[in-house]
């Protein structure tokens, strides 16, 4: 084996050597165009320059070493060379594989060390460099590990037809892509899960891999793990083919039907929602555009009130333009909260009380001033860093960025300078007034859309407090601490009160406006002052019940006649499209808690996409997670699920769409075991792909047929049914095939053999 | 009972819907020289990499050395010699590292062996494989296939594209293997001489099927032809058993006839010659008449001579 690893190292190493030029002079070309950015936002940083440069060029290094390995061998005579020698075709996969991964590490790896390893020690910009930045970059390069089998199946494994070799680069695709939008959407804190998920994913393609490699590419005698795992990422493939189907059957269909005026336009459609008035009643209203309306204005169509059907309270309204802020008189919804878990939008994926990012902006940057103070909150040390960014004149008269300088250092305890470190850390930051993206600020500090870029003092809200930066003056100011034993969950709006949303309880705050900025006011010339509201008095509290707890974001309201509390959860995949209200009173206890189904575009204007989706859909898990739906609703006594409230609004759609989802199982399950029968497959195999198929639809049927190279069929002479040629005996009348045809001149004087096993 | 090392039941192979081996059944007797032969296409190439698990058979199964040959383990591995017909080694490596690898990956390698049969065809250890000529490469593909000191050996068309001295060459070095009566030796050819001098059984492969699967003497013996005279010009022969070939040559019917018995005399006398006499075939000639395109049976320049408008 360690001549046959030398011999791959040797092989590889030209182009191993070629890729890490590459890779290096990407990195050192991206590291020095990132001199001139520093006024960019937080992504400027040097690191970041890093991540991309793997994030591109680890999945472009393992595909070529992939192709590179295989593509000069996989012609007859080399293969034959290669695999005919006093190892087994195991071993000489698992040489060649160590062999190419070991390139692709050097190839990667070392640049990416050596870069990263440059931005730990000062780089070009003296951002603070947590040791967590390595996370997504050892992400990136273990998901990147997919592409280097991905490229070796392309080569070797012998599909269907030449494309379909291009099958399996779809799941390291989609793993590069998840991997990436997760460190830069959620977190950059990647969890273990993530990296276990990661390496069960190459782990699963470098088993088909070897299945294909030690037969050569044939399906003939490849192993059932082997044939497992790579049925995974071919139906991956697959599945996503149905949904760009769908996708493009989808909208083709809204242009036709638009073209041929079949119904109305998607954005012409009437739309219903769910809301709550003051007197806690739960209302259905349907809102629809109004013609020509170059304000996109809606009017109301239809309210019902659900708790009291036969009120004709709402009625008026009926036919008036509903305004933006839904204040047409007469109209007097409860004003709610929202409470956002994150407004990240992989944020399912993040454990509740997950990290944040590993660096947060504070303040924007002054762009192409001659100096500028800017903030960055690292969650990896607890302290914000203050940078000084100067600007220097060119001769040609433009100015020119020079490398920031870390001038302070803040702690909850107040200002340090850069040699020193405060004694104290902040905890998780949750809400911040300096960046402009931070949603759930805004939840807070609504006047933010206002006073953002203007301020001087920043409004920090930590789990650990809520505490004002005021940079000019150099103090920290804490203004909530939060009860003992206590985390803050967010700060949010409640009308013109602030409510500071704990884990397990919210507490009801008189706004107290705090200045945190001036601003020049065109129109007088005058200094005004910006401010924001913060918690002042505690008015009330109430506890949030663990039915509410449970979910991530949901909303609240106090109904002023009733003295109780109403909260709202969803629509959303958590409450299986419905709108959950639970009204409480004031110490917690339950009074009602009624699911309404989402009905968004209503029975008589709703297309037939639903349908459509049915026919890509797997079966089984779609029926299988309405039943869930109906068990859970029957155990919560909330029953009927949102199944069977869809059946009984929209019956005559709602069972096409059922009959389609139970047909495409039928015909999907009938064709697998057809096709199954037509090749001779055992009856375990066909009773497994027919079940198979039958459960996961047509991406499952698609998948069994293009992961092999189906053999041909030649007409059988003892029954003359069609018969594949690589069966003993023909499947429908179990005849053995026929000899070749003897004209007499046959010369065969074999001596007698004795029988062996193999043989046998 | 003979021991037979390579045993094949019904091996099939399909390329898409083309049968390239078509259910062939053979066994190769342990110490013996056994030539596979065949027009190009036949399936030789197919046949020897489906008995070596490198290509998986549409159909049947094959064994070497007592072990199947979809599952060959390594230690058979070793113990079988294989040389492809590219004589393909890598061309960038040179002749000696070519050694370190191959031994590298075989438990019996002799250097011995090696050394011996490089030296023979001169090669020089420090040169490039891809610097080599056909002939050195095919000295050296043959030194790497000897060199772990191999039960069987599987040669692939060794002899292509070399020259006479090589062939000769390579020709002795097989002589020189089969000295050693536990080593057996498969081969294909399309050089009849070279099998003639080394072979003692020979297969013949004719449109996929296996027409011929005996010892050479064997062979020869059941290829037959006869000269029949004729006072006219020679007729269209009646349906004759095992017919293979005629020729017209100088009046005079040349007739190959495969499985001749007793009654092949009296039939051929009674389409009206005036003589009928049998002559010894080569083994060149025999191979060559039996390959020949059944569905003519008839030479091309008989065959040219027949047609009315050139007659």
């Amino acid at each position: 084996m360690k001549s046959l690893f030398w011999k791959e190292l040797r092989q590889l190493a030209p182009w191993g050597a070629l890729l890490f030029a590459a890779m290096s002079a990407l990195m050192a070309g991206s590291l020095y165009s990132e001199s001139e950015k520093y006024y960019y936002s937080l992504y400027s940083q040097a690191w970041f320059q890093v991540w991309l440069v793997i994030v591109f060029g680890a999945p472009c290094t393992a595909f070529v070493i992939g192709v590179l390995q295989t593509v000069l061998e996989v012609r007859r005579d080399q293969w034959a060379f290669l695999l005919h020698r006093g190892l087994s075709p195991t071993q000489i996969f698992l040489t060649k594989a160590g062999a190419g991964l070991a390139v692709y590490t050097a190839a990667t790896l070392v640049p990416t060390s050596i870069g990263f390893t440059w931005c730990a020690w000062g780089g070009i910009e003296r951002n603070p460099l947590s040791w967590y930045h390595a996370l997504p970059l050892l992400a990136s390069f273990l998901a990147s590990m997919a592409f280097y089998f991905a490229a070796i199946l392309a080569v070797v494994w012998k599909g269907p037809w030449y494309l379909s070799r291009l099958l399996p680069l779809v799941a390291p695709v989609l793993m590069v892509v998840g991997a990436v939008a997760y460190a830069s959407d959620v977190t950059e804190y990647v969890p273990a899960r993530i990296f276990a998920a990661i390496i069960l994913a190459v782990g699963v393609l470098g088993v088909a891999t070897w299945g294909v490699f030690v037969r050569s590419g044939e399906a003939e005698g490849r192993s059932r793990a082997a044939n497992i795992c790579l049925g995974i990422p071919v139906f991956v493939a697959m599945f996503g083919g149905c949904l760009c189907l769908f996708a493009v059957a989808a909208a083709a269909y809204e242009l036709l039907a638009a073209r041929w005026h079949l119904h109305q336009p998607w954005y012409a459609r009437p739309y219903t929602g769910v809301t709550v008035d003051r007197d806690g009643h739960i209302l259905q209203v349907t809102t629809v555009p109004i013609r020509d309306s170059r304000r996109g204005a809606r009017q109301f169509q239809r309210i019902d009130d659900l708790d009291e059907p036969q009120s004709t309270r709402y009625a008026p309204l009926v036919g008036q333009e509903m305004s933006t802020t839904n204040s047409v008189p007469a109209w007097d919804p409860l004003p709610m909260a929202h409470v956002r878990e994150s407004s990240q939008p992989f944020a399912f994926l993040k454990r509740s009380g997950s990290p944040p990012r590993i660096l947060e902006q504070i303040g924007g940057r002054a762009m192409m001033q001659k100096s500028s103070l800017t903030w960055v909150y690292s969650s990896a040390d607890g302290w914000i860093y203050g940078y000084l960014q100067e600007y220097e004149t060119r001769d040609d008269g433009r100015m020119r960025p020079i490398p920031p300088r870390l001038v302070e250092v803040v702690g909850p305890d107040g200002f340090v300078s850069a040699s020193q470190r405060p004694p104290r850390r902040f905890g998780k930051l949750l809400a911040n007034t300096g960046y402009r993206h931070d949603r759930l600020a805004y939840d807070a500090w609504p006047e933010l859309s206002r006073v953002s870029g203007v301020a001087a003092r920043y409004c920090l809200l930590f789990e650990d407090g809520l505490f004002v930066i005021d940079a000019p003056a150099h103090a920290v100011r804490r203004l909530l601490v939060p009860p003992a034993g206590r985390k803050i969950r967010c700060l949010t709006k409640l009308g013109d009160a602030v409510a500071v949303v704990y884990d397990d309880s919210i507490s009801v705050h008189t706004a107290m406006p705090i200045i945190i900025g001036t601003r020049q006011d065109r129109e007088t010339a005058t200094t005004v002052d910006e401010s924001i509201d913060v918690p002042g008095d505690l008015q009330y509290s109430f506890p949030i019940p663990p039915e509410v707890a449970q979910f991530g974001s949901f909303s609240f309201g106090r109904v002023p006649g009733r003295d109780a509390m109403m909260f709202q959860i969803g629509p959303d995949l958590s409450t299986f499209n419905s709108n959950r209200f639970i009204e409480t009173r004031l110490d917690g206890t339950i009074v009602r808690s009624r699911d309404v189904l989402n009905p968004g575009i209503p029975t008589e204007e709703a297309p037939p996409i639903l349908s459509a989706m049915a026919i890509f859909a797997p079966p089984a898990p779609v029926l299988a997670t309405a039943a869930f739906d109906e068990f859970r609703q029957v155990v919560r006594g909330t029953a009927p699920g949102a199944c069977a409230r869809l059946f009984r609004r929209m019956p005559t759609q709602m069972s096409l769409v059922a009959a389609i989802l139970i047909g495409s199982a039928l015909f999907c399950g009938w064709s697998a075991g057809r096709t199954a029968r037509r090749y001779g497959f055992d009856v375990r195999t066909r009773r497994a792909w027919q079940w198979t198929a039958a459960a996961l639809g047509p991406a499952a049927l698609l998948t069994l047929w293009f992961l092999r190279d189906w053999p041909a069929l030649e007409k059988c002479l003892a029954c003359s049914n069609r018969r594949p040629v690589d069966r003993e005996l023909c499947p429908h009348c179990g005849a053995p095939a026929a000899p070749p045809r003897s004209d007499g001149t046959e010369i065969i004087i074999s001596e007698p053999a004795h029988k062996v096993a193999a043989l046998a | 009972m003979t021991d037979f090392v390579i045993r094949s039941q019904n091996l099939t192979r399909y390329f898409g819907r083309k049968c390239a081996v078509d259910q062939v059944t053979l066994s190769v007797p342990r110490g013996s020289v056994f030539a596979v032969l065949g027009r190009n296409g036949s399936g030789k190439t197919t046949l020897i990499r489906m008995l070596l698990g490198l290509l998986s058979p549409s159909r049947g199964t094959g064994e070497v050395l007592g072990c199947s040959s979809a599952a060959l383990t390594a230690a058979v591995r070793s113990r079988i010699g294989y040389m492809t017909e590219s004589h393909f080694v890598y061309g960038w490596m040179r002749v000696r590292e070519c050694a370190a690898f191959q031994a590298g990956c075989f438990p019996r390698w002799n250097a011995k062996v090696f050394n011996s049969v490089v030296d023979y065809f001169g090669l020089d250890a420090e040169a490039k494989a891809k610097n080599l000529s056909r002939g050195e490469r095919a000295g050296l593909s043959l030194a790497l296939m000897l060199a772990p000191e191999p039960e069987l050996l599987v040669l692939d068309d060794p002899a292509l594209g070399l020259d006479p001295v090589a062939r000769r060459a390579l020709v002795e070095a097989m002589l020189a293997v089969t000295a050693d009566k536990d080593r057996t030796i498969l081969f294909s050819s399309h050089l009849l001489d070279d099998v003639e001098r080394v072979a003692d059984h020979v297969a013949i492969l004719d449109r996929s099927a296996l027409r011929v699967h005996c010892a050479v003497d064997d062979f020869r013996d059941r290829i037959g032809r006869w000269i029949l005279t004729y006072a006219d010009h020679p007729p269209v022969l009646p349906p004759i058993r095992g017919l293979i070939y005629t020729s017209v040559i100088d009046q005079a019917l040349h007739v190959t006839i495969a499985n001749p018995d007793e009654r092949t005399q009296a039939e051929l006398e009674a389409t009206g010659a005036a003589t009928v006499s049998r002559t010894q075939l080569s083994l060149d000639q025999a191979v060559i008449d039996y390959l020949s395109d059944r569905r003519q049976r008839t030479s091309l320049l008989t065959a040219v001579a027949q047609e009315p408008t050139l007659a």
